[in-house]
């Protein structure tokens, strides 16, 4: 017998319906909240960053490639990691598959990390991949936006704003203690592998000019994130105590 | 001088810390409808399906391979459809990266759609495809799940979906119908999309949850991601099949011109 109550097909529909209320609420919440991002003011972007592509090096406008919208997916993979972030690489297996209807409506989706070129390359095969990544290797691009950070920022109270909210100092106990110098793979410690943070920017392209028009953070993210909205569904939910996953190629087969 | 508000990085933040506080609300709000649907009561399924998969043929439980839990995404492709729907195609572009990453966490997602497995085969390798997708032709399955609608059905004006009466009207061609999907009009929305949740304990299949039309919403990477763009979905809808809409931007992924 299922510890789980169960129920007839009537006593489901009942509750059923009264969830469908508060689903549709929510929907209609998340359209208004799509239509306040679009209002948001746009800002121009006058700083010149550049970035090195398959196709040599590029400008911000650039990476519109024609359209006049684009979308930055801020990968964590930087300069020291020997391999991108696990959870970043579970976002990217489902944006890796639509990028295509976006690039043909009008918004480029980019991938931008902070480590070389050829690192981006390498791990992009290694996950097979085709979406267009872009380093930002040298450049304040990943500052600037709030996703990569110094060590010297990273040592005091306040350097670090991820998120629109200051962060304290580093501090070896701020993730349990881990004293790991590989972080689920990356080969970097905590404090490296935290320098680099996920988020997503939304940039317009008029007349020439970049114009900055929305980012977001942390769980701002979760929504884009595939794989948690489908278990959001299932019985169990995300039904997790920790670090489950692991990049596409790291799982045993069968 | 463009047509949208231009601002300074200081009024820009001062209103996205506006937006953010209600993105956080939306954040709550959305994880307190997971843990009210993870409280919905199961309903144990007696009914024996029986469905053609790659590897032979499947009863419901078998579709979990091994996992306690099955997602279900309910892919309109008729037994006459020549090609699977396209916007269904879009939402498959996006689940079938991380269908690995759910299957190693004790749930299988698969699609099941009601041709026959030989057109599936096809059309997955066309697409270049690699999630589990079972063919319940000849089964109730997509009628109990109400995915699918009898011609009688259909040809009464309406149809139950999306849980109440919906009206079967719609706006959509025979001539746009066949260019897509290569049937009428009629027989592609005797498909609708959907997807609904499963447990499996005891060697016991119990339905736990089903969404429809915009209920999808949220499972549909595309829209969720042109919803943080400068110009959202910039779409025009057409009217389905009573409150489903369609639009006819996006094509299949090997449908556009490169570049």
């Amino acid at each position: 017998m299922s510890k789980h109550k169960t129920g007839t097909r009537e006593e489901w529909l009942a509750a059923r319906l009264e969830l469908l209320e508060a689903e549709k609420e929510l929907t209609r919440r998340g359209d208004e909240l799509a239509r306040r991002r679009q209002e948001l003011p746009w800002v121009r972007v006058d700083k010149e960053y550049r970035f090195e592509t398959d196709e040599g090096g590029a400008s911000l406008a650039d990476l519109c490639r024609g359209r006049s919208q684009l979308l930055v997916y801020h990968f964590m993979l930087g300069p020291d990691y020997a391999a991108g972030c696990p959870s970043c690489s579970t976002i990217a297996d489902g944006f890796n598959g639509f990028q295509i209807h976006l690039a043909n409506h009008d918004v480029m989706l980019w991938a931008v990390s902070r480590a070389p070129l050829s690192k981006l390359q390498a791990y992009k095969r290694r996950l097979g991949w085709t979406f267009p990544w872009a380093s930002s290797f040298g450049s304040d691009f990943n500052s600037d936006y709030s996703v990569g950070f110094s060590r010297n920022e990273q040592q005091r109270d306040g350097g670090i704003e991820y998120n629109y909210r200051r962060e304290d100092a580093w501090k070896p106990s701020s993730v349990g203690g881990s004293s790991s110098q590989n972080v689920w793979g990356t080969g970097v410690d905590w404090p490296t592998y935290l320098r680099e943070r996920p988020g997503v920017s939304a940039f317009a392209l008029e007349d020439s000019v970049v114009y900055h028009t929305y980012s977001t953070y942390a769980r701002g993210l979760d929504g884009l994130w595939g794989m948690w909205q489908w278990l959001d569904r299932a019985p169990k939910g995300r039904n997790e105590t920790g670090h489950w996953w692991r990049r596409r190629d790291e799982y045993d087969k069968g | 001088m463009i047509d949208h508000k231009t601002g300074t990085r200081k009024e820009w933040l001062a209103a996205r810390l506006e937006l953010l506080d209600a993105e956080k609300e939306l954040t709550r709000q959305s994880d307190e409808l997971a843990r009210r649907r993870q409280d919905l009561p199961w309903v144990r399924i007696d009914k024996k399906y029986s469905f053609g998969t790659d590897e032979g043929s499947a009863s419901l439980a078998d579709l979990f391979q091994g996992r306690s839990q099955l997602l279900v995404y309910h892919f309109m492709f008729g037994p006459d459809f020549t090609a699977g729907c396209p916007t269904c195609s879009t939402i498959a572009d996006g689940f079938d990266g991380f269908v690995i990453h759910l299957a190693n966490h004790d749930v299988a997602l698969c699609a099941v759609s009601r041709a026959p497995l030989a057109k599936l085969q096809a059309y997955k390798r066309r697409m270049g495809w690699s999630f589990p997708w079972a063919s319940s032709f000849g089964t109730d399955f997509n009628y109990d799940f109400q995915v699918s609608f009898t011609k009688q059905q259909q040809e009464s004006g309406v149809v139950e979906y999306n849980f109440r009466a919906m009206d079967t009207a719609s706006d959509l061609g025979d001539v746009q119908a066949r260019l897509v999907v290569g049937t009428d009009a009629a027989t592609f929305t005797r498909e609708a999309p959907g997807m609904s949740a499963f447990v499996l304990e005891d060697g016991a299949v119990y339905h736990t949850y089903s969404a429809y039309t915009r209920g999808l919403d949220g499972l549909w990477g595309m829209y969720q991601w042109l919803d943080r763009a400068p110009r959202g979905r910039n779409e025009q809808m057409f009217r389905g099949l009573g409150d489903l809409r369609g639009s006819d931007w996006y094509r299949r992924h090997d449908e556009y011109d490169s570049k």
